[in-house]
């Protein structure tokens, strides 16, 4: 990594993010830096990042650490943000493919959400691992078929409820 | 675990793609197969190359056949009213991928380059005798001619939550029969069976033969026979 105020080696074309980590090879030298600026629930961020930085690292190191860091291999949801509107994982999205793009985590939800409150009323929240993830995704498919919530929410896991009250919640707020 | 470091290059022309991919390159497309394995270092590459702003993006008919460009996104096959439409199996195979935050990500090229034995689309396209356009070591677009007049399809796996164990997608016409199980691989047999009138748990017979072990036997024949019974037939 370089020192802070150190600029970025890249290669930037088109004022995007074009190239990093061009001198990383066979020298064992660190890739260089990229200079990316991610949106978080409308605030820019700017750093400079490793190419293989994780979205959900970016977000963590900015403090906003309601999204939580899983299996990293996209089989529990609990990273799942919104990029650009859509539910993604964070664990499996880069943070130079975030550059100059929306991202809403749960720090953007509205404190009264109706997700929220249905999840309150409902018990759906135990240990609340899994809470963030997949507020973020239920919120992304607000207009959803409530008989195929089942399969919506199959990417995310919850080992505490057993799934009904965060169905029945979600059913609740529609 | 987090990735070794790799080189980033964000392609903006299909020509960009094919200049960095070089030596142990990697193409990053959706990334919801190559995140995992360079998360849990099963990969390791120097450079990845995003095609993700290649310009192959985009998901259109053209002279009837539909085209899809190979950073095509599996949500927006799964949204789309013209696939829906004219192409249902693709329609009905997509909704079994992954999850709605992998779908969101993941390419439907992605999931032909990646080639998982167990993956849905690559067995949906099989059936659809989809053809795959290359340029170089890149696929740019998979291209699915229109179905034949009256044709009805299917798609049924079983699965335990990941991956299916099993699967089938399929295309019923008059005088058409085209049966695709997981790993792309067609099933002749059950194909000619069909034509002259099998019915669906005798076609569905004839596909899981010389499949190994009893239970996948069983499995694929389950879903082959569940698949033809969607497209219509007894």
């Amino acid at each position: 990594m370089t020192a802070p105020g150190d600029e970025p080696r890249g290669e930037a074309r088109g004022g995007g993010v074009a190239r990093g980590g061009g001198e990383a090879r066979g020298g064992g030298e660190a890739p260089a830096p990229v200079r990316v600026t991610v949106r978080l629930n409308g605030t820019p961020h700017t750093a400079d990042v490793e190419p293989r930085t994780l979205l959900v690292d970016f977000i963590r190191d900015r403090g906003l650490t309601g999204t939580k860091i899983g299996c990293e291999d996209g089989a529990c949801g609990a990273c799942t943000v919104q990029l650009d509107g859509e539910p993604v994982l964070a664990c499996l999205t880069l943070a130079v493919q975030a550059h100059d793009a929306d991202v809403r985590t749960i720090e953007g939800l509205d404190d009264d959400h109706p997700l929220k409150a249905a999840f309150h009323a409902h018990d759906a929240v135990q240990c609340g691992f899994c809470t963030a993830g997949i507020l973020m995704l239920l919120d992304a498919h607000r207009h959803q078929d409530p008989e195929t919530l089942d399969r919506t929410l199959r990417g995310n896991l919850c080992r505490c409820t057993g799934y009904r009250p965060i169905i029945d919640a979600s059913r609740s707020a529609r | 675990m987090r990735p070794v470091p790799f080189e980033y290059v964000a392609a903006r022309s299909v020509d960009e793609a094919l200049d960095a991919l070089t030596g142990d390159a990697r193409v990053l497309a959706g990334g919801q197969s190559l995140l995992p394995l360079l998360n849990a270092r099963a990969v390791r590459t120097s450079r990845l190359v995003d095609v993700n702003a290649a310009g192959l993006g985009l998901l259109r008919r053209r002279g009837g056949v539909l085209e899809i460009g190979a950073t095509v996104r599996q949500a927006a096959l799964e949204r789309s009213a013209l696939v829906r439409e004219h192409w249902p199996l693709l329609a009905q195979a997509v909704g079994h991928v992954g999850s709605p935050a992998t779908r969101s990500r993941g390419t439907v090229g992605g999931s032909v380059a990646h080639a998982d034995p167990r993956a849905q689309l690559p067995a949906a396209l099989a059936a659809l005798d989809a053809r795959f356009v290359h340029r170089g070591p890149l696929l740019v677009a998979i291209e699915v001619a229109p179905l034949p007049p009256g044709a009805r399809t299917g798609y049924a796996e079983f699965s335990r939550g990941g991956f299916p164990d099993a699967g089938a997608a399929v295309v019923l016409a008059p005088d058409h029969a085209a049966v695709a199980r997981l790993g792309g691989v067609r099933a002749p047999q059950a194909e000619r069976a069909l034509r002259e009138g099998a019915s669906a748990r005798e076609a569905a017979a004839l596909a899981a033969e010389g499949i190994d072990g009893a239970h996948r036997r069983a499995l694929v024949a389950d879903a082959t026979r569940r698949a033809l019974e969607q497209a219509g037939c007894a």
